[in-house]
């Protein structure tokens, strides 16, 4: 099951990432939310998606939770 | 191809990238150290694939190899396309990061003040370096930090070890 294209139209490092708290950054770009997944698990991260699937992700390339097509 | 940025994160000074010997020769006429590097291929940048044609239904499909492996978060799937099914129409290379034929060559240029030790952040740089392989997939640096010492600038490679995807 494919639950996500991960791909930024603006192609926003982390550096333009506002930090809320240590899951939660505002894009300084667009303003939109974007959830750090080094802090959740499998099914939340799922859950997330599934809710929003617009919604935007910062992940870290070792994070082993994420296979990608 | 696939690029990702790093960003100034750091509010580091800015270095200029040239590829003109005009701007070169400004920049020493100014007193602004710079740094001429050759542009290197670089091999974990090139990947092949194959152009398949499906002997059944004609239909044109282009993959990393005949067999593979894709996944989401939960499930492996194995995928192929074995000699008997699929027919090799071409087998192509690419190169993840496209460049202007004549930029063989570039430059760094520094701020004529720059101090010893400074980091200064690379909006685009010379060098072709991997900044992630996530599963599979190449991404390629746009930019990047160096540091000045004086005798040279050499590009920090070790602030690509620690970048996010973002999407």
């Amino acid at each position: 099951m494919f639950l996500k294209k991960i791909h930024c139209p603006k192609n926003v490092s982390p550096a333009n990432l506002d930090k809320v708290s240590e899951i939660e950054f505002n894009c300084v770009f667009c303003e939109k939310k974007v959830i750090n997944t080094d802090y959740l698990d499998e099914v939340e991260i799922t859950n997330l998606i599934s809710e929003d699937p617009s919604i935007c992700l910062k992940i870290h390339p070792a994070n082993p939770l994420f296979r990608i097509e | 191809m696939r690029t990702q940025t790093l960003g100034n994160e750091y509010n580091l000074r800015e270095v200029t990238t040239a590829y003109r010997t005009d701007i070169i020769n400004e920049a020493a006429k100014d007193g602004k150290p710079f740094f001429i590097r050759e542009v290197k291929i670089n091999p974990e940048l090139q990947t092949t694939s194959l152009l398949l044609k499906e002997r059944l239904t004609g239909e044109y499909i282009h993959v990393p190899s005949r067999l593979f492996y894709t996944s989401n978060y939960t499930q492996q799937f194995k995928k192929e396309y074995p000699e008997e099914l699929y027919e090799l129409v071409l087998e192509t290379d690419e190169y993840h990061r496209i460049r202007k034929t004549n930029q063989s060559w570039g430059a760094y240029i520094l701020p004529a003040d720059a101090k010893l030790s400074e980091r200064f952040y690379i909006p685009n740089i010379i060098e072709d370096v991997v900044s992630s392989k996530f599963r599979g997939m190449v991404l390629v640096a746009t930019d990047g930090i160096g540091l000045f010492t004086g005798e040279s600038f050499e590009l920090d490679r070790k602030v690509y070890r620690n970048m996010q995807i973002v999407g």
